[in-house]
């Protein structure tokens, strides 16, 4: 088999003398599947970067190292024009990646940039493909976080390159989402295209890699054959996950202790919500009732209306019918420095920060800084005059529980909290909802990940086009698995 | 149907736009604005009525602005409070009346054309260097993306307990800084991505205008009106 | 930001979400202008909305830093913002070129080495007086001497804040 990939890298960074890869070495012959894992910030994605020549072309990084793409270096300016038709590049989220009006422009877009003569046949061709021939001239924002996905395979396969590269396929895509994404990484393989795999979530690629890099830090830790991976298969996935990769399914702990308690925090009665502008009702009588001290967990297709609800609930939209009490309150008021009763914790902790710097932040809420230790963690005493958006992710979605709690709510409302933090994160949100809910308070939470049901919920519901439903945890957890083939 | 070219609406609004000033005449700009102010209208109620009923509203602050600034000649009508002159009458029309010719042809290339189609003509006829392109079709793909983070920021903003539309310059960057720092993150990723899909060897091939029949006689319309103008002077 | 003079996609990208932030800003500043109207006249409508008019400028420059951008930011904000339709709409795109000319001349005179606060500011105050003199030409605002010159000084100032605004706001959010 031919050498298609060959990587030698020394150390490679963004900044000079701040190397965030140190020690990689690994190749690719035609036809071979490469899985890279490794946890969040590990440097995965910088990899990427690195091989591609992104890094020293565009984001005035260095590289110390070699690497043969099919004969070119990528890495020299002038090569580095030669990459595109040579690989396909699809990155994790869609959003950050389509830039043309329709489907069809976007794969045009591919094309015309390289050269080709865009025959419209060929375009439908490739959207036919990935199933979105249907939709080929529907503006992008209606398409589902799925079909995006599928869209950007389309239109960064759709010249046909020796190398296609996912990085994190399956992050931002509900189970529904996912399963397509891996069908389709799977029928790439078999038609024998090269592939790596940039992933955390390794438990659905380790079946069909034929190498697997492992890296931490920057660090390249293990580099195993297939033959090796199978034959290792229980040893590698317990060492993955003392490495923060997920790789096998997560156990259903014993049941929560809920605290004694009768009094509901939250009732929702017969809850009727549609949008003014729209006819059609995205909440259909939805009954929710959830006592104190209890972690509700709302799962369900993206778009089936789990934000909403909690939108609704959060008193943002007034409902079109029924009934909401939250504690006592019917009437949700919200004030500057005032302690709210509900508090809603958007998706991106970006939208949260209302001031300059994380002092202020903490300090605009209601309850007084001197009331909580900041013991775990530790790092928002170095960060107090840095503006929040300067922060790294982790940090800043911190920070936004942090805010949430100092509102000193009864009941948290989070909309996917988890989406894209591997083990280690999610365990710390984990450690927060507990901590938080020991004090009586009540946690309501919107998610497509698995991990949460059998983390920390005491009440599952099934959220499907509107209609709400409670659920066992099992039950919530089959869900969402049944889908993706497990 | 007649389908016309974004392109030929775009150069047919602007230039009427820049007739509309030039014309200074009440008989000028009641030709214009009567060619183009009901179609526009008319095409756009549904769609922009919003837009409409508000620039009716304006009007009222214009009217007092003629009356303040250019209150001179014969008397027309006498409120005890204040004589209304022909001077302001004939300003007030006038100025009326070139805002409804450039709203009028406004609302014909809104409700006629095809964004997406326009972009790509500006590349392939008009030469648009591909950098200004690709340039419009990230603004305008960011634009409903940037309308979706607006509302979720102005959630959390009430919810925190502050203004919904920020009003000082402090307010100002407070919403800014949210919608700058996702925008930016995106286009980070969006600007490798783009790279990565070849646009360095992007060069389309120049296909020079095409005019159809429809976009003739909308240049002929424009033909029209400048030369009606000139017959006004 | 890239270090060679050539724009590349990441430039373009920036470029063109600084267009639809800023096209988006331009819309929304019209209540502004309309409500400073109706509470202080022409004076104080200008003083805090004109500033937010001219931030293209200041905001594409201060982010990509090289040549050109700030009139691109200022001009291609405009055309965003004729596409969403706003109430002046072509007139705009008279106003973005204009303004994007003058903001660019802030940068060009400290060629092109410095895009802090200071040209920042300076880029939004220089698109005042243009911005004023259009007024006058294209809708007939034309006041007495007195009112012109502090009508123009408004929009000046306000220019010159919103300018400082904005190179704040990008070094804020930057990582």
């Amino acid at each position: 088999m031919d050498l298609l990939l060959d990587v030698k890298i020394l150390k490679a960074g963004y900044r000079d003398g701040r190397p965030v890869i140190k020690d990689v070495s690994f190749s690719l012959s035609e036809g071979e599947l490469l899985l890279i894992v490794g946890p969040s910030g590990s440097g995965k994605t910088s990899l990427i970067l690195a091989i591609t020549g992104v890094i020293t072309n565009l984001l005035n990084g260095f590289v110390e190292g070699d690497i043969d793409l099919y004969g070119i270096n990528p890495l020299r300016p002038e090569e580095f024009l030669k990459v595109p038709k040579l690989v396909g590049v699809v990155l994790q989220d869609p959003e950050k990646q389509l830039v043309m009006p329709t489907p069809f422009d976007e794969v045009s877009f591919t094309l015309e940039n390289l050269g080709f003569k865009v025959v419209p046949e060929f375009i439908m061709n490739s959207l036919k493909n990935v199933g979105l021939e249907s939709k080929a001239y529907s503006p992008i924002e209606y398409l589902s976080g799925g079909e995006k996905k599928r869209l950007c395979i389309a239109a960064s396969i759709v010249h046909k390159p020796r190398l296609v590269i996912f990085d994190e396929p399956t992050a931002n895509l509900d189970p529904w989402g996912f399963s397509e994404v891996v069908k389709y990484i799977r029928k790439l393989r078999e038609e024998g295209i090269s592939i790596i795999v940039v992933e955390h979530k390794a438990r659905y690629y380790l079946p069909i890699a034929d190498k697997v890099m492992v890296i931490t830090d920057g660090h390249q830790r293990f580099y195993l054959s297939r033959d090796y991976v199978l034959s290792h298969y229980e040893q590698l996935t317990k060492m993955l996950e003392g490495l923060g990769v997920d790789t096998s399914r997560p156990k259903l702990l014993a049941k929560k202790e809920v605290l004694p308690s009768n009094l509901f925090e939250v009732v929702v009665e017969d809850l009727w919500f549609k949008y003014p502008s729209s006819n059609e009702y995205v909440l259909k009588g939805v009954n929710l009732s959830l006592r104190k001290g209890e972690v509700g967990v709302i799962v369900g297709r993206n778009g089936s209306g789990k934000t909403t609800l909690l939108k609704v609930i959060s008193g943002f939209y007034k409902p079109t019918r029924g009934l909401i009490k939250i504690g006592s309150y019917d009437n949700i008021k919200y004030g500057k420095g005032k302690r709210t009763a509900v508090f809603y914790v958007p998706q991106e902790p970006d939208y949260i920060f209302v001031h300059n710097s994380v002092l202020k932040e903490l300090q605009s809420c209601s309850r007084k800084l001197s009331d909580f230790n900041f013991n775990e963690t530790p790092w928002i005493n170095e960060v107090l005059n840095e503006s929040p958006y300067k922060l790294s992710h982790g940090q800043r979605r911190w920070l936004s529980y942090l805010i949430a709690k100092l509102y000193d709510p009864y009941i948290v409302m989070f909309d996917e909290p988890t989406a894209g933090l591997d083990v280690r994160l999610l365990k710390q949100f984990v450690a927060w909802v507990k901590d938080f809910t020991s004090n009586g308070k009540t946690v309501l939470i919107a998610t497509h990940d698995v991990r949460l049901l059998y983390e920390v919920a005491t009440s599952a519901f099934i959220m499907d086009n509107g209609v709400l439903r409670q659920v066992t945890v099992e039950e919530a957890v089959s869900y969402l698995e049944e889908p993706v083939g497990l | 149907m007649i389908v016309v070219k974004p392109l030929t609406l775009f150069i047919y609004g602007l230039v009427i736009t820049v007739l509309a000033f030039i014309a200074r005449s009440t008989q000028q700009l009641l030709i214009l604005s009567l060619v183009n102010a009901p179609v526009g209208i008319l095409l756009g109620f549904r769609r922009l009525r919003v837009l409409i009923i508000l620039f009716l509203l304006g009007l009222v602050g214009l009217f007092i602005n003629a009356l303040v600034f250019a209150n001179n000649g014969a008397p027309v009508l006498d409120l005890q409070v204040i004589t209304v002159r022909d001077g302001a009458l004939i300003s007030f029309l006038n100025v009326t009346l070139r805002l409804l010719t450039i709203l009028g042809a406004a609302l014909i290339f809104i409700t006629q054309s095809n964004v997406r189609d326009f972009i790509k003509s500006l590349e392939e006829e008009l030469g648009l260097p591909k950098d200004v392109a690709y340039t419009l079709a990230v603004g305008l793909r960011m634009l409903s993306i940037l309308e979706r983070d607006a509302k979720e920021i102005q959630l959390v903003r009430v919810e925190r307990g502050y203004r919904k539309y920020p009003l000082t310059p402090s307010g100002v960057s407070s919403f800014l800084r949210p919608l700058l720092s996702l925008g930016l993150e995106r286009a980070v990723w969006i600007g490798i991505a783009t790279e990565l899909r070849g646009f360095a060897l992007r060069s389309l091939e120049r296909k020079g205008f095409r005019v159809g029949v429809s976009d003739v006689l909308i240049y002929s319309l424009l033909i029209i009106q400048c030369s009606t103008l000139f017959m006004f002077h | 930001m890239t270090l060679s003079k050539r724009f590349t996609a990441l430039d373009l990208t920036y470029l063109g979400v600084v267009a639809a932030v800023s096209g988006v800003i331009f819309a929304l500043t019209w209540n502004v202008y309309f409500i400073g109207s109706a509470l202080g006249g022409p004076i104080v409508a200008r003083i805090i909305s004109y500033g937010l008019w001219f931030i293209g400028a200041p905001l594409a420059a201060t982010l990509i830093k090289k040549p050109g951008t700030a009139f691109l930011g200022e001009f291609l904000g405009a055309l965003v913002e004729t596409l969403i339709p706003t109430y002046g709409a072509f007139t705009n795109l008279i106003y973005g070129f204009v303004q994007g000319a003058a903001s660019e001349l802030a940068y060009l005179i400290f060629r092109y080495r410095k895009f802090g606060v200071v040209q920042a500011s300076l880029s939004g105050a220089l698109a005042g007086p243009p911005c004023v003199a259009l007024d006058a030409l294209l809708f007939g605002d034309i006041f007495p001497p007195e009112v012109m010159v502090l009508v123009t000084l408004a929009a000046t100032v306000s220019g010159a804040i919103y300018g400082a605004v904005a190179a704040l706001a990008v070094r804020s959010v930057r990582r």
